[in-house]
């Protein structure tokens, strides 16, 4: 490598650390990592979760808007489908009490469940109490992403127990 | 696993003869991977959050997801890094065979050591395997299972993608050939025997869909018929041939010219490709999850 290459690549890989991209920030997350580590038993016991394969059936079918629909996750309390490549996602997922909390001040609802949004890319409905419906999509725009909340089966999904 | 889904992937190396491995796959086939190592830059990858609270709980939420061993996420890191390690002996079989090969007097070896192209075959399709198993570990069976991972494939993050495609690279063609798919499959239908020998084998049968050798035979058997077409893809590209990817590899990999047949074994000894970007895999399915949760 001659000199002058590696005096350019000295300088990309200095503007890389200053990034705020790829900056690591180890102590950022001590806080986080010594609660997980140290919890010996849960401050709210865990959400019971229904079995896998309990929600495929309330998503939007495939094809819908043209797009093509592939399931990504089918865990216990989690199910996940992508539509067109990730123009939106759409996610189940069982709320905890902290979860729950975001929907204590919605007033708008769709099909009469509460709605509300996070950070700027998530429009979540809460089904049954219990549930969060999100669609997430970096391109889709909040009245976009709300569409596609309204074309899940939240009624179907609410009616799912919890074992 | 004690350690945190921060700590494994902020410990990753910015640059490595693997990341320069890995740069080398992107620019044959490229598919704009860059090596991120840090947490918080995963987050704003994924998402697209910029919001430092939002980062905070989602970071925070993928730390819990991570920690507990039900979501999975650990066995697949396990998965990744086992695979590494059992690469590398895998590796040393092959080398040692070729020196069989080319070292008359070593010839009495060859009775002993598998064939190069045998242990580079059954390598190939067990970490294949063990891909389709960390997929499952933490995203279970979505859909229809097999047919749904090929899919999943051709959806896949950055980091499945490149991984996969140095898979194609660096365990398929350059040892094997363009028709390396072939042969792996050759060498699980017909060399079962070996395939227990394997200590890759041994190492990722526990994790592997199936009960018994019969099962999960033909659950690999399926998985590499399943990704014939993602892999035809890559194998019709003109820059994917041997001489191409042989030539890639001269760039990084200081005295490879002319000893193609090493270079394949050379790079398995000396890079950890599936544990590398597989921590990487595993921290973004995390975060993800992650942001569904939180």
């Amino acid at each position: 490598m001659s000199l002058s290459a590696f005096g350019r690549s000295a300088l990309i890989a200095a503007f890389l650390l200053l990034s705020a991209c790829s900056k690591k920030e180890p102590d950022r997350w001590t806080e986080a990592e010594k609660t997980v580590a140290t919890a010996t038993t849960p401050a709210t016991p865990p959400a019971a979760k229904p079995e896998t394969g309990s929600f495929n059936t309330f998503f939007p079918a495939d094809g819908t808007e043209g797009l093509k629909r592939v399931f990504i996750a089918d865990k216990p309390g989690y199910a996940e489908a992508s539509y067109g490549d990730d123009f939106v996602s759409v996610s189940v997922t069982v709320a905890d009490e902290a979860a729950k909390k975001k929907f204590a001040d919605a007033k708008e609802t769709i099909k009469n469940f509460p709605v509300t949004t996070f950070g700027k890319n998530q429009t979540i409905a809460l089904a049954g109490g219990k549930y969060q419906v999100k669609v997430t999509s970096k391109r889709a725009e909040d009245a976009e992403r709300r569409k596609w909340l309204s074309r899940m089966d939240l009624a179907g999904i609410a009616a799912v127990p919890t074992p | 696993m004690s350690e945190s889904i921060v700590r494994l992937l902020e410990a990753l190396p910015e640059t490595s003869l693997t990341t320069r491995a890995l740069d080398a796959v992107d620019a044959i086939v490229p598919g704009t991977w860059t090596n991120i190592t840090s947490f918080r830059g995963l987050i704003e990858d994924e998402t697209g959050e910029s919001d430092e609270a939002v980062i905070q709980a989602i970071g925070e939420k993928a730390i819990a997801l991570f920690a507990d061993p039900d979501t999975g996420f650990q066995r697949a890191v396990t998965l990744y890094s086992a695979v590494d390690s059992g690469a590398t002996v895998a590796g040393l079989a092959s080398l040692a065979g070729k020196l069989a090969e080319d070292v008359s007097w070593l010839s009495f070896l060859d009775g002993v050591t598998p064939k190069p192209e045998t242990a580079q075959a059954i390598d190939a399709a067990l970490k294949l395997a063990a891909e389709v198993a960390a997929f499952v570990a933490t995203q279970g069976l979505p859909g229809d299972g097999v047919g749904d991972f090929a899919a999943s494939v051709m959806h896949a993050a950055k980091e499945d993608k490149i991984r996969l495609t140095a898979w194609v690279l660096y365990d398929g063609i350059l040892p094997l050939g363009p028709d390396f798919l072939s042969h792996a499959i050759d060498a699980v239908t017909g060399g079962f025997a070996s395939l227990e020998e394997s200590p890759l084998y041994q190492k990722v049968k526990g994790f592997l869909p199936g009960s018994g050798e019969e099962e999960q035979r033909g659950h690999l058997l399926g998985v590499l018929t399943a990704s014939a077409p993602w892999i035809g893809e890559i194998t019709q590209r003109p820059e994917a041939s041997q001489a191409g990817i042989a030539d890639r590899v001269k760039g990084f990999l200081d005295g490879a010219e002319g000893k193609l047949d090493y270079a394949a074994s050379i790079l398995d000894l000396s890079t950890n490709i599936f544990e590398h970007t597989g921590i990487q895999t595993v921290a973004r399915r995390c975060i993800r999850r992650a942001y569904a949760e939180v």
